[in-house]
């Protein structure tokens, strides 16, 4: 077989296992621990779990099967992103030809998830350092909790951080240092390869994630009520405060969008990365119960681990009505500001701020590494680039294309690049791929393509579920995201007029990174690393 | 509202999440680890 002798020369996954470990590790990130008990709390308690579970099934799980498959497919052909594979599924040349350009929003999409995402992931190493070294200590109400955040993010002066403060731009020495390091690991571990790089990391990060997870969550479970003279600041109200159903909620259309929105943040779905790594598997290895796998191990750590610390020792600490305040404040002020303070009020304070920011960089940096891993291969599968320098080029680009998500964070640089690519960019991306791959491709050979080498059967409901419901359900996400914020967050409604430039340098900076995607594209077709591989079987 | 801790609403869809979630999770590990293919490829080794 001409692909499988093609596909020979490509890395590959050096075991099951750490496959798995690998896609639960791009999967699992800081939104488990952090975004999702504040949007469970905010959208109906337990009710929240219902639309929630209704997402997972008819979005979450055919969108990772999909992509699976794509991923899985591509690799056959030497493709490791969704330029290449895309066109794969195309019947025509011209068909392939258009789908392989829109495979430039499977690389640009993800590397400007990662160029913010990194940074926040670096502010978990720099907290991690801070809770060894005890620096935010001695700070112990919320307000001066966000100062000191502020202050290492550069957004304000106070005597914790030097660095520059301006109204134009903002220089955190200490936060550009992290950001450095953050940067610096990724790259080392692209440079490492899949098997020595990718899946040694989750085959070390994953575990410790995990005992860190635990040992906090018994320790969330033996703290009782805290203070005695307060009975109702427990442990059990945090619980009621993230699970007491709320079924007012669910007949709104808030929470359904949450938690759909929350569905694809925590999947990692429309990323473009679950697709590379299926690339680096064997036509016949089974992806049916290892993306099940991979999905069901991203739900224990989000809704029972994760579920199962932020939320309930926050009550525990603060009571019900300043909980409710922070998760309004949204998920950095449950993270960065209400946690270093209640590690402060625990005996053994120290290790358990470590242990819960390593656990969260730990989450980052196999996301973030992810999220780097399709625009990795295409340097090294179209453009022929060795690993080494292809990773140096990304860390180039996440540098350069970091420093004004660092400087501009003000002005909500941050927030519009995770609007456009992070909320916005993965329905896009996730609507075509699953229209090509059930609709272009066909759902007769898709189904075929799911269930080749599966290890378990894939109910056929999911053959109608993947070819109307899950595109009817994107259709639909669009639409009223569409009409809720994207109307609103285009047109920059009530922005401040300061802040104008800076947002539409966050566009630009999308803008650019596609064309550059559709370029570097036009190159690998000149170049010959990009075929039309169209079959008719 | 100062207090409700976990009402019968709330024991009912935490042990029914976390249920489902914990069934799955052994289903597939055990799948993953004892299924037939992997006892293939133990034997074939």
């Amino acid at each position: 077989m001409k692909d499988l002798e093609k596909s020979q020369s490509r890395e590959l996954w050096a075991s099951r296992i750490g496959l798995i470990l690998a896609m639960a590790g791009n999967a699992i990130g800081l939104g488990n621990f952090l975004r999702f008990p504040v949007q469970a709390a905010k959208n109906g308690g337990g009710a929240f779990m219902i639309p929630y579970f209704v997402a997972l099934l008819l979005l979450g799980i055919p969108l990772m099967w999909v992509e699976w498959s794509i991923g899985r497919r591509g690799g056959q052909f030497h493709y490791g992103s969704a330029a290449g594979a895309f066109g794969t599924l195309a019947r025509s040349r011209v068909g392939s030809r258009i789908a392989n350009y829109l495979g430039a929003l499977g690389i640009a999409i993800p590397i400007s998830f990662a160029i913010y995402y990194n940074y926040i992931e670096s502010w978990t190493l720099a907290y991690s350092s801070f809770s060894i070294t005890g620096k935010y200590f001695g700070i112990l109400d919320r307000d001066s909790m966000l100062t000191f955040l502020q202050s290492f993010q550069g957004i304000t002066s106070s005597a914790h951080f030097s660095g520059i403060t301006g109204e134009v731009l903002a220089i955190p020495f200490v936060a550009l240092i992290f950001f450095f390091i953050t940067i610096s690991i990724n790259v080392w571990v692209l440079s490492r390869g899949v098997a020595e790089g990718i899946e040694r990391l989750a085959k070390i990060a994953m575990p410790t994630l995990f005992i860190f997870a635990i040992i906090l969550v018994i320790r969330v479970f033996t703290l009782g009520t805290p203070d005695p003279a307060q009975p109702e600041n427990s442990v059990m109200n945090g619980f009621g405060y993230l699970w007491n159903p709320d079924f007012s909620q669910i007949t709104k259309a808030k929470p359904w969008l949450a938690a759909a929105g929350q569905i694809f943040f925590t999947l990692s779905i429309g990323t473009g990365s679950i697709l590379t790594y299926a690339s680096y598997m064997k036509r016949r290895d089974d992806i049916a119960l290892t993306g099940l796998s991979t999905s069901v191990t991203n739900e224990f750590t989000e809704v029972i681990l994760g579920g199962s610390i932020a939320i309930p020792v926050a009550v525990a600490f603060f009571g019900l009505t300043e909980t409710r305040a922070i998760a309004d404040g949204g998920a950095f002020n449950l993270g960065f500001a209400a946690m270093p303070i209640i590690f402060q009020k625990l005996p053994l304070g120290q290790m358990f701020g470590a242990m819960w920011f390593i656990l969260l960089f730990f989450a980052g940096i196999t996301s973030s590494v992810a999220l780097c891993s399709p625009a990795m291969a295409f340097l090294q599968d179209q453009l022929k680039m060795k690993r080494q320098k292809a990773a140096l080029v990304i860390g180039a680009v996440l540098l350069l294309c970091g420093l004004p998500v660092v400087m501009f964070l003000g002005h909500g640089f941050l927030d519009e690049l995770d609007f456009w690519a992070g909320t916005f960019g993965l329905v896009v991306f996730a609507m075509i791929e699953v229209i090509l791959f059930a609709w272009i491709f066909g759902m007769k050979r898709a189904w075929a393509e799911i269930n080749e080498g599966a290890d378990i059967r894939v109910p056929k409901i999911f053959k109608f579920i993947i070819q109307f419901i899950t595109p009817v359900y994107l259709i639909g996400l669009l639409v009223f995201w569409g009409v809720q914020d994207g109307i609103p967050i285009l047109l920059m409604s009530g922005k401040d007029a300061a802040h104008i430039p800076y947002l539409w340098g966050a566009r630009f900076m999308i803008v650019g990174l596609i064309v550059v995607c559709i370029l570097l594209i036009a190159y690998a077709y000149k170049k010959g690393t990009i075929h039309h591989e169209v079959e008719n079987s | 509202m100062n207090q409700f801790g976990l009402n019968a609403g709330g024991w009912i869809f935490l042990i029914a999440a976390w249920g489902a979630i914990l069934y799955f999770t052994f289903y597939c590990f055990y799948k993953v680890l004892f299924g037939k293919k992997n006892a293939e490829q133990s034997s074939e080794k």
